[in-house]
């Protein structure tokens, strides 16, 4: 019997010394994004399936994969979108909102996960704030209007290709919703 | 004269230095280097156990060992620092001593500089260079006295929002050794390839093999023989430690030992290579 407990309780201490350790790498809530990047606005909550053809005119257009037909986030009572998306990184998924104003222009992005060994610069405020007031007519692309960060450049080049993903989601398919 | 006495332990010299090299960064494969370098200020420990199995008859297993320190000098340039030790158990191999021991096998230092980012470039390019001493041969177990250099030309190019990798080293790698106060040289060049695709999160599996050559002196027409290994390859990453288990398989090699069809002087049928690695 006492060794059960002890087991039980080993277990529970392991368990909760994971869970405490994954939190750690949970920045931002999608919940708390919201707040953040639509500062407390009414917004309601979308999910859109894209077409085949939605996707594949959204890749063109981009020249980025679209690895899954879901969109989603909320949606501003000023038009304004929160998009809730990822990108492949080294090991897992970076996980990130995108704040879209109703002209299109990127009004601002947050880094919700990041799980990877190096590279977690991309969630310092200077990098990220060089998206905001891009459209889906700016390049959007490393090395062009968004600069490197070097010692990760796979995340960098990865979350600089979803928000130009999303920049052209927008201009194709959100706006017209 | 010194190039015949020398032969056999250099082609020993070349065969460890092709197969045994450390790579930086983060390995999907178990022989195949991949272009990136580690970001300034990082570091990595790693630890390769290779285990060699099989010759053409009696018995005969090595298992080699290697430590690993490295760090990013600058985000292109990183440096390596490696231990190494072998361990041989041989009965009744036809050209070999019965031996059953574990010995301290060498030391090197390298560098690795990254010219274009597999990542934003449309290739990944880095050059890597690799001065060491060894001090015992894997093949056979007995002392040695040697030099070598390697070189080499990674190339690395992605795919599919880097999920398929292909991997290219062209090699080389010189060696001096030291026999009765004089020193005998050979050179020996390899190609290592691999193609590895992630799975799922934390995993990619794929194929790799290399093929080498062997040369007794530094003239191209002293060539002595090849060999071919192939085999498949899984990897796992996750933030903190990485490991990798690689297997190659003696396909081919020539010319081959009479009666045999692969040349199993300086090579077994089976290697088998687990590595793991950790960041901080």
């Amino acid at each position: 019997m006492k060794r059960r407990s002890l087991i039980t309780r080993l277990t529970a201490a392991v368990t909760l010394s994971a869970a405490s350790w994954a939190r750690s790498e949970v920045y931002l809530t999608p919940e708390q994004a919201k707040d953040v990047l639509l500062g407390g606005q009414a917004a309601r909550s979308f999910i859109i399936m894209l077409t085949p053809q939605q996707k594949s005119a959204i890749a063109e257009a981009s020249g980025v994969r679209v690895r899954t037909e879901v969109v989603k986030g909320w949606r501003a009572a000023n038009g304004s979108w929160l998009v809730l998306d990822n990108v492949i990184g080294k090991h897992e998924f970076i996980d990130f909102a995108l704040a879209i104003n109703a002209d299109g222009s990127v009004k601002g992005l947050e880094i919700l996960t990041y799980r990877e060994t190096y590279g977690g610069q991309v969630r310092a405020a200077p990098w990220r704030a060089q998206f905001t007031g891009k459209t889906a007519a700016a390049p959007v692309k490393i090395d062009a209007d968004i600069k490197n960060i070097s010692g990760a450049t796979l995340s960098s080049v990865h979350i600089t290709d979803g928000v130009r993903r999303l920049l052209h989601t927008h201009a194709l398919v959100l706006k017209n919703s | 004269m010194h190039c015949c006495r020398l032969y056999p332990s250099l082609l020993a010299v070349a065969v460890l230095l092709s197969c045994g090299t450390a790579q930086a960064d983060e390995n999907l494969f178990g022989y195949t280097y991949g272009a990136e370098t580690l970001p300034k200020g990082k570091s990595e420990f790693y630890t390769w156990q290779t285990f060699r199995i099989g010759k053409e008859s009696g018995h005969y297993l090595g298992w080699d060992q290697k430590y690993e320190y490295e760090w990013g000098i600058t985000d292109r340039l990183q440096a390596s620092v490696y231990l190494n030790f072998n361990a041989v158990d041989i009965d009744d191999v036809p050209g070999f001593t019965d031996r059953s021991d574990f010995g301290f096998m060498g030391t090197q230092v390298a560098f690795k500089y990254n010219v274009l980012s597999p990542f934003k470039d449309p290739i990944g390019l880095s050059f890597y260079i690799e001065p060491g001493y060894i001090a015992r041969d894997r093949g056979t177990g007995e002392a040695m006295d040697a030099f070598e250099l390697e070189t080499m030309i990674i190339l690395q190019k992605n795919f599919f929002d880097d999920t398929l990798m292909w991997y290219t080293n062209i090699f080389g790698e010189f060696a001096w050794e030291k026999i009765d106060g004089e020193f005998g040289h050979g050179w020996g060049p390899t190609v290592f390839s691999g193609l590895t695709y992630r799975v799922a999160p934390k995993w990619f599996v794929g194929v790799e093999g290399h093929w080498d050559g062997d040369f007794d002196g530094f003239q191209s027409s002293h060539f002595q023989h090849w060999d071919v290994f192939l085999g498949p390859v899984v990897h796992y990453g996750s933030k903190d430690w990485w490991a990798t288990l690689s297997v190659q398989m003696n396909v081919a090699s020539g010319p081959n030992t009479p009666g045999s069809h692969l040349n199993l002087d300086d090579h077994e049928q089976l290697e088998v290579r687990l590595k793991v690695g950790f960041n901080f």
